[in-house]
């Protein structure tokens, strides 16, 4: 179990061994630690810089008391690898301790910055399962220590840092060149959407009734909007939008520039950025869960995104977060590399590839569930209808001077109607986009809808089975089936079927829990069911 | 239900005196949410509320105080009625709920940590509740209403269950 950091009384500061830290020796970083944090705290020394425009003297200071510090922390700071954790202390005041047992580790990342390759130097991540912070970060390591750390840690064949993929014994799996890179920024922005539909309504909105009706209720406004000001009100916002997106777009490419994915042994490796380089390495046996993700604009285009569930994975570092195992991929490409990752390690040829089909063959939940989604649809239409109608009411209420054309009951119907036109239409889609599969070793479940997600679980990785049922459900006789697996806490909720019919519930739950209770769980060996 | 006996494979109910328990809790909440009430109605509507003719004080107390304290004497006993938990030979079976239902299988493999809680008001009654994790994040499962010998004994039990030292990757 992880220890929480905590002043270590037992055992006296550990001296820095001229020895190997892999075999543990304590060591320290590299000595470019320093000025790697220095440089961490970019806003802190924005500051300097500014102070040290006008007083020289006390940038000049801040500085030397900042460079200072982190060298205080170089010299505190140890690491070392025992024969069963990874054991790293530092600490300005009070000692910090984290210990992270070896068998806990899930994923070992290298991460190279602009400042780490000033220097030759790279940063060691590694992510365990556990509480809170589990994460142990060594900011400064030479390139052959790291690799031998990563090695060490994980299972799979080793290799240089900056090696090119080709001289290495590793399997790709997939890539993404700039283009596929810039394809995906365009069809994952949600700000783009956003701005185009602002955009679109402005040019519409009645700007002279929107005035009167402004008017009512501020008397300053009127000069605003005599001078043209919503025009230019919605064109400032659509370009802050599109600014907003375009920047997005350009993270996105670096984020994932020149992106490879490959099996090596018994881990799946990434290699992507360009001002940061991302080295992750998982093991196959840390993945929880393969998703299939597609937004509405790819799945029109016919593309997919692909992420895996890692358990203990915190998602930091890079645009998207660290799980994005193909940021683009044609459909077919995407379901055919889940199906592979999700299959590993069984020797028998995965069964979720060579399908007729190039995806998953999903069954479709019961009518009844299609029922349900127009049932939520129809209720949201009448909120929102009503909510408009009272609106209007409310302000002809407050003021005497209300257009005549808006009135409660009319406002109350065209409203009624556009958001009844798109919530059938959302809940058709959201009823079209549920399906689930049950498979030998592997049970896929989907839904969303804007965005689809199929999830492939493999059958050992699942926790427990569950079904729940509300009352709406047991009316049209369905249920929900609950897959809970280790996930990070950040992720809402576990992958789930939802409105299967009941009957197929339950027998779900039986089959599904028959065949787990045998199953190992290749996570975590853990000190289990220790009476706490 | 005596803590030596060999526990069924089929679902058992929880522990009678958890109902009385549940009972006690519900009409202190129901309690206290009168009493809230009460203060809203008579202080804080007539200064900032809507105007007199929609309502009159003791309107809005009396409706939550009936509504409150029926739920307290009402549900209690359904929930017992529905709790439900066996103890398979490899797995560990829940059933929960009035009206969401839930009904959850967790194997005992996949077991990490087993623990006996126990609030005040069940330190009164002598009972406990067992609570089971596995690797998903939350509890996975739970048992209230339990003799609190019976409790941990059960929890002992299941750690023995759960693999030793973890399966192998």
């Amino acid at each position: 179990m992880v220890t929480t950091p905590d002043p270590v009384p037992d055992e006296p500061e550990a001296a820095v061994r001229d020895g190997d830290p892999l075999r543990g020796d304590p060591s320290r970083l590299h000595p470019s630690a320093v000025a790697v944090w220095t440089l961490e705290a970019i806003y802190a020394l924005i500051l300097i810089i500014i102070t040290g425009g006008t007083l020289p003297i006390l940038g000049a200071a801040m500085m030397v008391g900042i460079v200072g510090l982190n060298a205080l922390r170089y010299f505190r700071f140890r690491w070392r690898l025992d024969p069963d954790s990874l054991v790293i202390e530092q600490g300005l005041l009070r000692r910090h301790r984290r210990v992270i047992p070896r068998d806990r580790v899930q994923t070992v990342d290298l991460e190279i910055r602009l400042r780490h390759r000033l220097f030759g130097v790279v940063e060691v991540r590694v992510e365990a399962l556990g509480g809170g912070a589990t994460e142990g970060k060594l900011a400064a390591l030479n390139p052959a220590t790291a690799e031998a750390l990563r090695r060490t840690l994980l299972p799979g064949p080793a290799r240089p840092v900056d090696s090119t993929p080709e001289a290495d014994e590793g399997e790709p799996l997939a890539r993404a060149g700039t283009w596929r890179l810039v394809g995906a920024g365009l069809t994952g922005g949600r700000v783009g959407v956003g701005a185009a539909i602002v955009g679109f309504a402005l040019q519409f909105l009645p700007e002279e009734r929107v005035a009167e009706w402004l008017t009512v209720t501020n008397d300053e406004v009127p000069e605003f909007f005599a001078l043209g000001g919503l025009r230019l009100l919605g064109a400032v916002v659509v370009i802050a939008l599109l600014g907003g997106f375009l920047l997005s777009l350009a993270a996105t490419v670096l984020a994932y520039w020149d992106f490879a994915l490959e099996r090596s042994g018994d881990t799946l490796r990434v290699r992507r950025g360009l001002l940061t380089l991302h080295r992750d390495t998982v093991p196959f046996s840390r993945i929880q869960a393969v998703q299939v993700e597609e937004n509405l604009p790819r799945r029109l285009l016919g593309f997919a995104a692909v992420r895996i569930i890692v358990a203990g994975r915190a998602g930091g570092g890079g645009g998207e977060g660290t799980d994005l195992i193909l940021p683009l991929g044609r459909r077919a490409e995407a379901f055919r590399l889940a199906g592979r990752v999700a299959a590993h390690p069984s020797d028998r040829p995965p069964e979720l590839e060579g399908q007729p089909s190039d995806a998953i063959p999903l069954q479709r939940m019961p009518k009844a569930a299609r029922a349900r989604r127009l049932a939520r649809a129809t209720i949201v239409v009448l909120l929102g209808g009503g909510a408009a109608a009272g609106g209007v009411a409310m302000s002809a209420g407050a003021a005497a001077g209300i257009p005549s054309s808006l009135s409660p009951g009319g406002t109350g119907l065209v409203t009624a109607a556009i958001l009844g036109g798109a919530g059938m239409a959302l809940a058709l889609a959201a009823y079209r986009n549920l399906g689930w599969w049950s498979g030998t070793d592997h049970i896929a479940v989907r839904e969303g809808v804007f965005t689809r997600v199929t999830t492939v679980v493999p059958l050992d990785r699942l926790q427990a089975v569950e079904i729940s049922s509300n009352p709406f459900q047991r009316r049209r006789g369905l249920a929900t089936l609950h897959l809970p697996i280790a996930r990070p806490l950040r992720t809402r909720r576990a992958p789930r079927a939802l409105d299967l019919g009941e009957t197929e519930a339950e027998s779900l739950l039986n089959d599904l829990s028959g065949r787990i209770r045998d199953l190992p769980w290749s996570g975590t060996p853990d000190h289990a069911a220790r009476s706490r | 239900m005596e803590p030596t006996e060999v526990p069924p494979e089929r679902p058992r109910p929880l522990d009678p005196r958890v109902r009385t328990l549940w009972w006690l809790a519900a009409v202190l909440r129901a309690a206290l949410v009168s009493v809230l009430t009460v203060s809203v109605d008579f202080l804080f509507l007539p200064e900032f509320g809507p105007a007199r003719e929609f309502w009159s004080p003791g309107w809005l107390s009396s409706t939550v105080a009936i509504a409150a304290f029926g739920l307290a004497i009402l549900v209690p006993p359904l929930r017992y009625r529905r709790w439900r938990y066996a103890l398979r030979e490899r797995e560990l079976w829940l059933r929960r709920g009035i009206l969401w239902v839930r009904i959850s299988v967790i194997p005992y493999r996949r077991l990490q940590f087993v623990d006996t809680e126990q609030g005040p008001l069940e330190r009164l009654f002598g009972l406990a509740r067992v609570v089971a994790y596995t690797a998903a994040p939350g509890t996975s499962g739970w048992i209230p209403g339990l003799d609190q010998t019976f409790a941990e004994e059960l929890r002992e039990r299941l750690a023995r269950l759960a693999p030793e030292h973890g399966d192998d990757a």
